[in-house]
C-alpha cells in the first residue's frame, strides 16, 4: 500500500515535468518568427524592426533554449507564472489570481449540484430498473452526455430571453459585492455543466446499484423483512458509492474542459476564457502558463484520487 | 443466452456463407439493441445525406443572395438564411459532411496510430513501455478540448490540422487500450508457439496481437467518434476551429450567436440539432456496440 502511494507520487513528478516540456515546445513549434505573428503587417520597416528586437528582447528569445525553458519553469515554481501577457501587459501571476477563483467556484457549484442529482436519481433508475423512472432518467443523461453544452447554453439563453424577456447580467460581479446578481451570472454555466457531468455520474451510480442489489447480502437483508428503503439506503448504498466517488473524481479533472467553453458563453472571467482569450489573441506567454496551471491541477487531483481509493478499497491491494 | 452477442458464431453458421452470417448478427443486434441499431441505421441516413450533399443541397453553400437576408424558415428556405441570405438548409447539410468528415478522419488517424503504439508499448514492455506510458500519462492530464486548443494555436487552423490536433486527443486513449489487451494476448500459447517456430516481433505484432486487439479499441472508436464531433464543433464555436468559408456546424452556431440570436434563432438552432442528431446516433450506436461487447457493462 505505501509502496503503491510511493510510486503513484514519484511517476507525478516525471509527467509534469514532460508536460511542461511538451508546453513550452509546442508554443516554439510555430513556423517562422514568433514577433512576426504578435505584430503582424510589414516587417521591413526599421520601426518595425526595432519594435520585433525590442519585443524578443522582452520575451527573452534571444537566449538559449534550454535556459529559457529553465527560466520559465523557475518563474512558475517561485510564483511569477512567466512574467506577464504581452497584449495588455498585466503580469500573469495577477491573471490568475483574478481568474482561478472564478473557475474554482463555478467547479464547486457544478460539482455541489451534480453529486445532489446524480445520487437520488441513480438509486432510483436502478430500483425501477426498466420501467418509466428509469426510461427518463437514461434519456435524460444520454442528452446531457451527447448535447454540446454551448448549444444547451445558447438554448437557454434563447428560452429565457423570449420567454421572459430576460438575459443574465453582462457584467460579472464578485459573490461580496453583489451576491444576487453573481449567482444570476455564474449559476446557469454551473447548472449546464452539472448536467454533463451529473449524467455520467447518474449512469455510474445506476449500474453499480444494480449490481449491488443483486448480491447476496442484499437479499438477506430483504429476507430478515427490512423495509426496501432500509435494504437500499443502509445496505446497499455506501457500498455502490465506491466506484462512483473515484469515477467521479477523475471525471472531475475533465470538468476543466467544460469550464472552457461555458465560461465563454457566459462571459465568466475565469481561467478557461483566459485560455481562449489568449489563444485568440496569440498571447503566447498567457496560454502557455495558465494551460500548465491546468494541466498541474488536473495531474494532481488523480493523484489524490488514486491515493483516496486505495485508501478507502480494502478489497484491492496494490503491489 | 445473450452471450456474446454479436461475436457469435457457430459451424452451423460457417458453413451457410459469409452473407447469411452478417445477416443474422444484424437482426440479432437489431433485436437485442433497438437503440443502438436505431442509432446505426440513422447515422447510415446521415452518411448517405452528407455524401450526397451536392445533389440534396437546394442552393449554394456559399452562395449570397443579400435580398434574402436573414429569411425566416417558409417553404423557399426550409431551414431559414443567414446574414448574407445564403441557405441555411444547404449550409447545414455541407457542415455535417465537414463534422462527420473531422470525426471519422481524426478518430480514425488516432486509431490506427493509437493501436500500433499500443500494441508496441504492451509488447515490447521495458524501456519503451515506460517512456511511451509517460507521453501518455503526459497527455491525459491535459483536459481534452484545451489539448485540441493549444494544438490548433500552434500548427494553425485549417481543415486537417483540427483532424490532426483531435486526434492528438484520443490517440492516448486507444494507446491504453490496446497496450493493456497486448499485455494479456502476449502470454497467449498462439504467441509463444508463433515465438517458438521463429516468427519476428513485428511479425507477431501486426499479425497475431493487432488483430486480436482491434475489437475492443473498434469500440471504443464508436464511441469516440461524437464526442470527436463535439471537439470539432467546440473549437469551431471558440473560433480555433476550420476555418471560414467552410460551413460547419461548429462555426455556423458561433456565427449565429453572435448578434442575432433573437433576431434569427433559426441560424444556431438548426446546425445544433443537427450536431445533437449525429452524436446522439453515435452514442447510441457505440453504446450498444460496448455493451454487446461486454455484457459486464450491459444496462449502465
Amino acid at each position: 500500500m505505501r509502496r503503491y502511494i510511493g510510486r503513484r507520487v514519484l511517476l507525478y513528478f516525471p509527467t509534469l515535468l514532460l508536460a511542461s516540456m511538451a508546453i513550452f515546445a509546442i508554443m516554439r513549434v510555430l513556423p517562422g518568427d514568433v514577433t512576426q505573428v504578435i505584430l503582424g503587417g510589414d516587417q521591413t520597416t526599421p520601426r518595425a524592426l526595432a519594435q520585433a528586437e525590442d519585443l524578443r528582447q522582452r520575451l527573452g528569445l534571444n537566449d538559449n533554449i534550454v535556459i529559457q525553458y529553465f527560466r520559465w519553469v523557475w518563474s512558475m515554481i517561485n510564483g511569477e507564472f512567466g512574467g506577464a501577457s504581452i497584449v495588455s501587459r498585466e503580469p500573469i501571476s495577477e491573471i490568475i489570481a483574478r481568474r482561478l477563483p472564478v473557475t474554482l467556484e463555478l467547479a464547486a457549484w457544478t460539482t455541489l449540484i451534480a453529486w445532489a442529482i446524480s445520487i437520488p436519481s441513480g438509486v432510483i433508475a436502478a430500483m425501477y430498473q426498466n420501467r418509466m423512472p428509469d426510461y427518463f432518467v437514461r434519456i435524460v443523461t444520454v442528452a446531457g452526455t451527447a448535447l454540446p453544452n454551448f448549444w444547451i447554453a445558447l438554448m437557454l439563453i434563447l428560452i429565457m430571453l423570449i420567454f421572459f424577456s430576460w438575459t443574465p447580467p453582462i457584467f460579472y460581479l464578485d459573490l461580496w459585492e453583489n451576491p444576487v446578481q453573481h449567482m444570476l451570472k455564474i449559476i446557469w454555466a454551473a447548472l449546464i455543466l452539472a448536467w454533463g457531468y451529473s449524467s455520467y455520474l447518474t449512469r455510474v451510480t445506476r449500474s453499480t446499484m444494480l449490481e449491488v442489489l443483486r448480491q447476496d447480502y442484499v437479499r438477506t437483508a430483504r429476507s430478515r423483512g427490512l423495509r426496501e428503503r432500509a435494504v437500499v439506503l443502509r445496505h446497499a448504498l455506501p457500498n455502490a458509492m465506491i466506484p462512483v466517488l473515484t469515477l467521479g473524481g477523475l471525471q472531475l479533472a475533465t470538468l476543466l474542459s467544460g469550464t472552457v467553453i461555458l465560461e465563454t458563453v457566459f462571459s465568466l472571467p475565469g481561467i478557461g476564457q483566459g485560455v481562449v482569450q489568449a489563444a485568440t489573441e496569440r498571447d503566447y506567454p498567457v496560454i502557455q502558463s495558465l494551460v500548465m496551471l491546468l494541466v498541474t491541477l488536473m495531474l494532481t487531483l488523480n493523484v489524490v484520487i488514486d491515493i483516496i481509493y486505495a485508501k478507502i478499497d480494502p478489497r484491492i491491494s496494490y503491489g | 443466452m445473450i452471450q456474446t452477442g454479436v461475436a457469435r458464431g457457430t459451424l452451423a453458421d460457417a458453413e451457410r456463407g459469409t452473407l447469411y452470417r452478417v445477416r443474422r448478427r444484424v437482426t440479432f443486434f437489431a433485436r437485442h439493441y433497438p437503440l443502438g441499431f436505431a442509432g446505426g441505421v440513422l447515422l447510415m441516413m446521415m452518411i448517405t445525406v452528407a455524401i450526397l450533399a451536392p445533389l440534396i443541397a437546394p442552393y449554394d453553400p456559399l452562395g449570397q443572395d443579400i435580398p434574402n437576408k436573414l429569411a425566416a424558415p417558409s417553404s423557399q428556405f426550409w431551414f431559414g438564411a443567414d446574414n448574407f441570405g445564403r441557405d441555411v438548409l444547404s449550409r447545414v447539410l455541407y457542415g455535417a459532411r465537414i463534422s462527420l468528415y473531422v470525426g471519422f478522419a481524426s478518430v480514425g488517424l488516432a486509431t490506427v496510430v493509437g493501436m500500433l503504439i499500443g500494441v508496441a508499448s504492451g509488447y515490447l514492455g521495458g524501456v519503451v513501455d515506460l517512456v511511451i506510458q509517460r507521453v501518455v500519462d503526459m497527455l491525459l492530464g491535459f483536459p481534452g478540448l484545451i489539448l485540441a486548443m493549444v494544438m490548433v494555436v500552434a500548427i494553425g487552423a485549417s481543415l486537417n490540422n483540427v483532424v490532426f490536433a483531435i486526434a492528438v486527443v484520443f490517440a492516448p486513449r486507444v494507446v491504453r487500450l490496446a497496450r493493456s489487451s497486448a499485455l494479456s494476448i502476449k502470454e497467449e500459447p498462439y504467441v509463444l508457439a508463433a515465438l517458438s517456430i521463429g516468427a519476428s516481433h513485428i511479425r507477431i505484432m501486426l499479425r497475431h496481437i493487432l488483430p486480436n486487439a482491434l475489437a475492443p479499441v473498434f469500440v471504443l472508436a464508436t464511441g469516440y467518434l461524437g464526442t470527436a464531433i463535439v471537439v470539432e464543433a467546440s473549437l469551431s464555436y471558440l473560433g480555433l476551429g476550420v476555418p471560414p468559408p467552410h460551413a460547419s456546424c461548429g462555426n455556423m452556431i458561433f456565427a449565429g450567436s453572435r448578434g442575432t440570436l433573437e433576431a434569427a434563432p433559426w441560424l444556431s438552432v438548426f446546425p445544433g440539432l443537427a450536431l445533437a442528431f449525429v452524436v446522439f446516433s453515435f452514442s447510441f450506436l457505440g453504446d450498444a456496440l460496448r455493451d454487446a461487447f461486454d455484457p459486464r457493462l450491459r444496462g449502465t
